[in-house]
């Protein structure tokens, strides 16, 4: 037995040492991240036929196999991906929750409450200059913060994306080291040995890249293959490295060398940034834009209609620049709705007063605004009021101004005078046309009038009216206006609605006309016969507020002649824009001259004694206004706004009002101590906003809810997530994991191998020396 | 498989396990410390939505209590001041009717007047009142001192500067109270309820209406006398008031004159140059009697005279007109009237009955106390008791208006303890919501600290455990 005997002994010796060594490196490597127990799998040798019987020759490590579980690695590598694509949401999601300073009220909701609580405080006292300072300072606070969450959000966002960039050079790194795994791996398997350390290593390789990106791999003989969204990163011999890219939108995207397809990323650390960066941000960006815009919006609306208390303006400059659409240099030629206004235009009316700055008195011009109209026809329609001129700049703001001794504005101011012409039962001589127009005139139809001078005949030519079967009120009134004998006869034509009268220059009794025939007479329907003006004219006063919420105007017609408080049943017929009588009121016999009758919607009218004629078509226009500016151009262009801008970013405080708080339009009619517009925008804080559907308040509610409602679900769904990759782990460390208490136990038994064939050995040993003392 | 536990594994596991309970204790301190349940909305995003509305809803009711708040000593001044102006409305109407006492002197009347303007100057400083930098009468224009004094064809009055606009604060969601009242209805409300006229003339109302407000004066002049006595008796002209026709009868036998039905006057001796004979309306007619023959006179004498409503232009009446028509065009009063009652020149006070306010008055009745006209005692009588009626029907819009007011105090105050509680108890819902319950958190805290303590104990006792310990 002798050598054979030896043979044994060393192979178990050689055995239990590899046995031992793969224990030593499992003690070593008990803590390394990734790490697989390896063991030696012992076999017999082949036998040896001696004596007809197969005699065993000892033991030699049959294999070293690592316990590992490929099914639950990739498990694993697509759980990563799960877990780390919600803890980098999470990581951004909870920087923004952080700025939001809610539900504690540090945030836009505070200084939402406390600007609309300052114009409660300036309501209550509109002239008090420390309460204006205020608003505008909480007005200010309000447009920064919202300034400040603009600047967080997109910092919030470049941030993300900045991390997609340095995770994609990692990705990067980490395919490449795969990739040199897989030849590492296949020069050993080609030797036949399973090269346990690399494939650990590749195992971690490929978990750190789930983590990074959502990827699916495939194990070929050659090495492995990893895709990532469809894009080939890692093949047994190659490499494709991912790239970030910016497409024309500033969005971000990523490609993998020589791919076609951008890579569709679902998951780890970059399918978490980019779903932060693409979708929570711009989301939540465009809730708090649109409060913004709607905050500017409604604000500015309710505002630039307003006066302040020092009277309107000698001149306003818009704050929204027009922009040059079609590139040739002019602003004019743009259409209102393509001018680049940050805010839409409508179809509607602008109605601009012009206020004398010495006597108070005003006169109201209606303009009539269409979006589909040029830029340059609007300036053309407010420079033809008279004493103002509008410009635009050379930066494409529009400006206007007043002339002399006049300021403007655009609030909602009530004629107490409106019979200003005189054409109801004024002291000057006065004769109506008997309908409004269009008059359905002749060429040559001619009108007979008898003067202070003596006859006159003024004759209608064709060539002065557009079409002069439909004359309208302004080009007969020019017409005659414009007569010579008309003039030195010491009268005038006045339009009042859309009647034409023709009435005395002087007021007073003395004043005589005689209107004494003509072929116009009919299409006119003026009378015949003798006008005559009256020393005590019938002054009319209209009074109180406008309180409905339509446009609109009043015409007043006496029924019958007579003296006002004298002539039994004399009546005065009101009738509004659309021809419909809306009140007949007594102001004959037992009215009480200089009384206020009540009319709808909160005016009321008086006149005092005079005499009125419904034979001569008396007659005066009342004009009401409940929204001055139905266009929203006002807005629009930014002319006496409150805020500027057009998003959260742009949002501020106009710069006149921060300089004069008394520039704050805090008055709806004029009056100095008027808080209409105050009121106005106070009821903002509750009343639901068009666009937003909701109040401020709720949207703004809503919106904050919504964000943490996400924040909430992902960390719900991190947990969840976590704990499924936390068991996974554990199954991995329960399959793969070293445990040294067991490799203490293996190495006594291997020890105790080892010893017994070393005791083999020297048994083996002192036979033999017995055998050889016999020599 | 068999369940194989690696030291790696239990590492981990008290790891994990001292990280999840050191958490657990570090969220309940701080819900301890801050006292809120809610830190940031993903902690309850129910809660923080709910949290939100109320604070908004909380902020929308400070926002009213604002406005209150600073309305308050607005209404609160007002209305002391109403109340100090009824009081000084009261005193004056105690003067005027003292001053209707038949044995006053002038003199005595004069001081009365006085003493009426200095309640009149009293009165205009309280409704010209200010609080802060606004003046509280007048309407909207707060700028503008509402009531001021202005002398129209020489006659001091006081006339309305401000407006009839309300200033209305937002007290509630559509809910709006006014917090001025404009003077023009305090001090001066216009209810007109006819013309009327003071005085001797025998002026009428004219068949139209009139248009005007407070109080006019209408002028009867006397331009001459005509018509022929007789019997040596020739006119002076000089000092006579009579206007229309009046007869004389002068009766020798007796030696007396009379005019129209007034007292036969005695004719004495010598015989006069200047005799002035009274009808009983008051009108007058100067006789020179230095030549009269002694017989027997029956004549008529006619008054022409000319009449003015501004004092300065005057035109002609007959006597016959019955709708005649003056025109004021300073303050746009245009009367009518009927003269063929005149029988005497002299002055009216034309009142518009209920458009008066009070400062007109006021400087009304210290004028007729003063008398510069030389009224009778009678005719002064007359005038105050009229001034009193237009005075207590202005006392009567004052109290209205001090009544006002004081409802608003009341509502405001309402409304402020309304506001109050509704915000106490809409805290009180936040607070619930968002709020940490004390007792709650705190044993949390204990209950994660005690998780701790057990996990950080076995933990130390697990990671100890190894089978070296007890090798050799």
């Amino acid at each position: 037995m002798g050598i054979q005997g030896l043979n044994i002994g060393l192979s178990a010796l050689r055995s239990s040492r590899s046995a031992m060594e793969t224990i030593g490196h499992n003690l070593s490597n008990a803590n390394t991240e990734g790490y697989s127990r390896q063991s030696v799998t012992l076999g017999a040798t082949s036998p040896r036929s001696v004596d007809g019987l197969a005699i065993g020759t000892g033991v030699e490590p049959e294999a070293l196999t690592r316990a590992t579980d490929t099914v639950l690695n990739r498990r694993i590598v697509v759980q990563a991906a799960k877990v780390t694509r919600l803890e980098s949401m999470m990581v951004g999601m909870n920087s923004i929750e952080s700025f939001l300073g809610e539900p504690n009220g540090f945030g836009i909701g505070g200084l939402l409450d406390g600007f609309f609580n300052s114009v409660s405080e300036l309501s209550a006292s509109p002239t008090d200059l420390a309460l204006r300072s205020e608003v505008v300072r909480s007005a200010d606070s309000l447009a920064s913060q919202f300034n400040q969450l603009g600047v967080q959000l997109d910092e919030a966002k470049a941030d993300a994306l900045r991390r997609v960039d340095f995770v994609v050079d990692e990705i990067n790194t980490i395919v490449d080291n795969i990739r040199d795994l897989n030849v590492e791996i296949a020069q050993f398997a080609s030797q036949g040995i399973a090269a346990n350390d690399l494939l650990d290593r590749r195992d971690e390789a490929l978990r750190a890249l789930g983590e990074r990106i959502n990827i699916t791999y495939y194990e070929e003989p050659a090495g492995v293959r990893v895709l990532a969204g469809g894009q080939l990163l890692a093949s047994p011999v190659s490499t494709s490295h991912l790239e970030v890219r910016r497409d024309g939108n500033g969005e971000t995207f990523l490609m993998a060398e020589g791919g076609t397809e951008p890579v569709e990323v679902t998951g780890g650390e970059i399918g978490g940034l980019m779903e932060f960066a693409r979708d929570f941000v711009p989301e939540f960006q465009a809730e708090m834009g649109s409060l913004a815009r709607s905050m500017i919006l409604e604000t500015s609306r309710l505002h630039s209609t307003g006066i302040p208390p020092n009277g309107g303006f000698r001149h306003l400059t818009a704050s929204n620049q027009l922009t040059d659409s079609n590139g040739n240099g002019g602003f004019g030629d743009e259409i209102l709705g393509n001018a680049g206004l940050p805010f839409d235009v409508h179809e509607g009316q602008l109605y601009v007063n012009v206020v004398s700055e010495s006597t108070g008195e005003f006169a109201t011009y209606a303009i009539d605004v269409d979006p589909d109209q040029t830029v340059s026809t609007f300036l053309q329609d407010i420079d033809e009021i008279p004493l103002l001129s509008a410009s635009i700049d050379g930066s494409g703001r529009f400006s206007i101004v007043a002339g002399g001794g006049v300021r403007f504005d655009f609030g909602r101011r009530l004629d107490p005078t409106p019979d200003d012409a005189g054409t109801f039962g004024g002291g000057r001589a006065s004769v109506g046309t008997g309908s409004g127009e269009p008059f359905a005139l002749s060429g040559g139809d001619t009108l007979d009038i008898t003067g202070s001078g003596g006859p006159f005949t003024v004759t209608f030519s064709a060539i002065d009216f557009d079409d002069i079967g439909a004359a309208t009120a302004a080009e007969l009134a020019g017409v005659l206006n414009a007569n010579a004998n008309l003039q030195t006869a010491g009268m005038r034509a006045e339009i009042v609605g859309d009647q034409v009268f023709l009435q005395s220059v002087a007021a007073g009794a003395t004043e005589t006309f005689d209107i004494t025939g003509g072929s116009s007479l009919g299409a006119l329907g003026l009378p015949t016969g003798t006008a005559s003006g009256q020393n005590a004219a019938v002054e009319v006063a209209i009074g109180g507020t406008y309180t409905g919420d339509e446009n609109g105007t009043l015409t007043f017609r006496p029924i019958g002649d007579g003296a006002v408080g004298t002539t039994p049943g004399l009546q005065v017929e009101v009738v509004d824009e659309t021809g419909t009588t809306v009140a007949t009121i007594d102001v004959g016999e037992g009215y009480a001259p200089g009384t206020a009758i009540q009319l709808a919607d909160g005016l009321t009218v008086s006149f005092t004694f005079g005499e009125l004629s419904a034979t001569n078509n008396d007659a005066f226009v009342q004009s009401h206004v409940a929204n001055s500016d139905t266009s929203d151009i006002l807005a629009a262009f930014g002319l006496n706004s409150f805020f500027t801008g057009s998003d959260a970013a742009s949002f501020g405080v106009r710069g006149d009002l921060v300089d004069d708080p008394f520039l704050i339009a805090s008055s709806g009619s004029g009056a100095k101590a008027g808080n209409q517009a105050l009121l106005e925008i106070l009821a903002l804080q509750q009343d639901e906003v068009e666009g937003l559907d909701a109040s401020f308040m709720d949207f703004y509610g809503n919106s904050i809810g919504r964000v943490g409602f996400e924040i909430d679900s992902v960390q719900n769904a991190v947990d969840v997530e976590q704990f499924l990759a936390d068991s996974l782990t554990a199954r991995k460390e329960q399959v793969s994991g070293v445990n040294v208490d067991e490799e203490l136990v293996n190495l006594i038994q291997f020890e105790q191998s080892f010893t017994a064939a070393s005791r083999f050995i020297q048994t083996i040993n002192s036979i033999t020396d017995e055998v050889m003392s016999l020599i | 498989m068999n369940l194989r536990s690696t030291q790696g594994s239990v590492f981990r596991q008290v790891r994990s396990g001292i990280q999840l309970n050191l958490g657990r204790v570090s969220r309940a301190q701080q819900e301890v410390a801050t006292g809120k349940r809610i830190l940031r909305p993903s902690d309850d995003p129910v809660g923080t939505s709910y949290a939100i509305a109320l604070r908004r809803q909380i902020a929308s009711i400070e926002s009213y209590k604002t406005a209150v708040d600073r309305s308050r000593p607005v209404i609160d001044t007002a209305s002391s001041q109403l109340q100090e102006a009824s009081n000084m409305v009261a005193d004056a109407r105690a003067l005027i009717i003292q001053g209707m006492n038949g044995t006053l002197s002038q003199a005595d009347r004069d001081t009365l007047a006085q003493q009426l303007e200095l309640t009149f100057d009293g009165l205009l400083s309280v409704v010209n009142s200010r609080w802060e930098d606004r003046y509280l009468f007048s309407g909207t224009a707060t700028g503008t001192e509402p009531f001021q004094v202005e002398t129209v064809n020489g006659q001091r009055r006081v006339v309305y500067a401000g407006d009839d606009g309300s200033q209305s604060v937002a007290i509630g969601r559509n809910v709006e109270i006014d917090v001025n009242t404009p003077g023009s209805t305090i001090f001066g409300r216009f209810d007109y309820s006819g013309t009327t006229y003071q005085g001797m003339t025998g002026i009428q109302s004219g068949t139209s209406a009139d248009s005007g407000s407070g109080y006019s004066q209408l002028t009867l002049r006397h331009d001459a006398t005509t018509g022929t006595p007789g019997a040596g008796i020739a006119l002076v002209q000089m000092g006579d008031t009579i206007l229309g026709d009046h007869d004389l009868v002068v009766d020798g036998t007796l030696g007396t004159v009379q005019l129209g039905a007034g007292s036969p006057v005695s004719i004495p001796s010598p015989l006069p140059a200047d005799l002035v004979v009274r009808d009983s309306d008051g009108s007058e007619v100067h006789l020179d009697l230095t030549g009269w023959t002694g017989a027997d006179v029956t004549a008529t004498l006619t008054g022409e005279g000319s009449i003015s409503l501004d004092g300065g232009t005057f035109q002609p009446i007959d006597g016959t007109e019955t709708d005649l028509e003056l025109i004021d065009p300073q303050i746009g009063t245009v009367l009518h009237v009927d003269t063929t009652g005149v029988t005497r020149a002299g002055g009216e006070l034309v009142t518009f009955g209920g458009t008066t306010n009070i400062f007109d008055t006021l400087l009304g009745a210290a004028a007729d106390l003063r008398n510069a006209d030389g009224l009778l005692q009678s005719e002064i009588v007359e005038r105050l008791n009229h001034r009193i009626t237009e005075l207590d029907s202005n006392f009567d819009s004052l109290q209205i208006a001090n009544g006002n007011l004081g409802s608003r105090a009341a509502r405001l105050q309402l409304t402020d303890d309304r506001l109050g509680d509704l915000s106490v108890q809409l805290e009180g819902i936040l607070s619930g919501v968002e709020d940490a319950d004390l007792t709650d958190a705190v044993l949390e805290m204990t209950r994660a600290e005690q998780t701790l303590e057990v996990a950080q104990a076995t933990g130390a006792r697990l990671i100890q455990q190894s089978l070296l310990n007890y090798l050799r």
